[in-house]
């Protein structure tokens, strides 16, 4: 049964249904193992325990080579993007959040009426996939207003170099090796793309939905840095837009600043706490991310398949996750709601 | 003996349906559900008794569902007869009669919560959210802890 991402809550209801409260949420592997609990709470509440942290994460994932071999290895996303996955989630802030936020409210908020010219986010390939200008409250259409309701920025501005840079083709994949390695549902991701592609993917997706259902300039440039920097100067100079960049690379942000074109850097901590309180739609964010990087994680009750033989460009598009119901109880009420939003979308 | 659920139109789908799904959920499932309009809700709830009859569907019930124009949403006595009319018919055919104070205008719930008591319904519900942020989202897909449905016969 496939889910869209944004009705994940149904899982999570059903779940809750059948008494289980505390979720933990495990890579099928054991020597990975239980990645996050997620404590069900009242008023919409939950919290994430981190089962592993960052260091905690990478200390485990260093033992898979030896035990299992590089081709496991690779397939597990690696401890930058683990915790990446954790901050997209809403769970853990950026390390450099202050920053970050007095520079939206340095350069954003541009007031149209007095003629100044549109803010545009423009997104480096490292942070394309973590949607994080919603979750910074500065996207245009959702993002947090002031108290004139203007939104921080007015729209992006999206590089086909970036676009370029975000097709990882990291397909090097042996479903024998893996499914000795981690376990028998990994045979369900033959030819599917394998480790760090997923990542390149979720940004791939996520760059076609800022096209799609945002206000966005495409800026037609080659791939690499020096050519997405000056596809930026020449945008700001001549559109009558200021694009402002962020990026997960000193380096790019550098370049920028050097160019003239306002630019920040996106900083992540090197380590997570121990539990997060969010919601429950947040809980729902970070389980998608975890099934999509991880290929599988196994719930009480249920696995998800971030991807799955067969899954193609339109389950990418409608951010779809398969559900395997391990336990026959889970499946009719999980049928039954999304057949009720079905209906009535 | 059928169930019977009365409700109140108002301009938000949602809120005329998630009271109705939560009633399923805790299964109450009913076999017929009337939904009192006027001309200023006529649209959400037309669409709300189409979505109605899906809710019911999913929770195996087969609900007959119909909806009682007011000509002017401050006709008192109206809404009074509305709910009155439909509870002595449920209690004559010893049908089970919900009333959901949810959705609508303050003096429509009120009416609503009076007429309910007052005419001997088996049940006077009211959706709480509990919590916010889920505004215009529909039962299935908010948090099952930020969401309660009060039945205030058992309350009162």
């Amino acid at each position: 049964m496939q889910i869209e991402r944004r009705r994940l809550m149904v899982l999570l209801n059903a779940l809750y249904d059948q008494g289980v409260k505390s979720i933990p949420v495990a890579h099928p592997c054991a020597d990975i193992g239980e990645l996050v609990r997620i404590e069900l709470e009242d008023d919409g509440l939950a919290t994430v325990r981190f089962s592993q942290g960052t260091l905690t994460y990478q200390d485990n994932r260093e033992t898979i080579p030896a035990k299992h071999g590089e081709s496991a290895y690779d397939d597990l996303p690696d401890a930058q993007t683990y915790t990446r996955a954790m901050v997209a989630s809403g769970h853990v802030d950026l390390a450099n959040i202050d920053d970050v936020i007095a520079f939206a409210d340095r350069h954003g908020y541009a007031d149209l009426e007095a003629g100044h010219e549109p803010v545009v986010i423009g997104l480096d390939a490292n942070i394309m996939s973590w949607r994080l200008p919603e979750r910074l409250g500065i996207d245009a259409e959702v993002g947090d207003t002031d108290d004139r309701g203007r939104r921080p920025t007015n729209g992006y501005a999206l590089a086909t170099g970036v676009k370029e840079e975000l097709d990882w083709h990291y397909n090097h994949y042996n479903t024998h090796e893996l499914t000795s390695a981690f376990g028998d549902e990994f045979e369900r991701l033959d030819s599917q793309p394998a480790g760090a592609n997923r990542e390149g993917l979720l940004g791939l997706y996520e760059y076609r939905r800022l096209r799609t259902h945002r206000t966005a300039d495409v800026i037609e440039c080659d791939r690499g840095d020096d050519a997405i920097v000056s596809a930026y100067r020449r945008f700001n100079e001549e559109s009558r837009k200021t694009a402002l960049l962020l990026s997960n690379d000193r380096g790019f942000v550098e370049r920028g600043i050097a160019a003239g074109i306002p630019s920040q850097h996106i900083e992540y901590p090197v380590d997570i706490p121990r539990t997060a309180t969010g919601s429950w739609t947040e809980a729902t964010e970070l389980l998608y991310y975890l099934a999509v990087l991880f290929g599988v994680i196994t719930l009480p009750k249920v696995t998800l398949y971030g991807v799955w033989n067969g899954k193609d460009g339109r389950h990418w598009q409608h951010e779809q996750l398969d559900i395997d119901c391990r336990s026959p109880k889970v499946e009719p009420p999980l049928e039954r709601d999304l057949a009720i939003l079905e209906a009535t979308n | 003996m059928a169930r019977i659920w009365l409700t109140n139109g108002t301009p938000t789908t949602p809120a005329i349906l998630n009271p109705l799904a939560a009633a399923c959920d805790q299964g109450f499932v009913p076999d017929e559900a009337q939904i009192l309009s006027n001309p200023g809700v006529e649209d959400s709830v037309t669409a709300a008794s189409d979505y109605a009859e899906h809710i019911v569907d999913a929770y195996r019930g087969d609900a007959e569902v119909s909806t009682y124009n007011l000509a002017d949403e401050t006709d008192f006595r109206g809404i009074i007869e509305f709910y009155r009319s439909a509870i002595d018919a449920a209690r004559e055919n010893d049908d089970s009669v919900a009333v959901d104070v949810t959705p609508g205008r303050k003096f429509m719930s009120a009416i609503a919560f009076q007429a309910g008591f007052r005419f001997g319904a088996d049940h006077v519900y009211y959706f709480h959210r509990k919590a916010g942020g889920y505004y215009g989202q529909l039962y299935a897909e908010i948090p099952r802890t930020a969401t309660d449905l009060i039945d205030f016969t058992e309350e009162l």
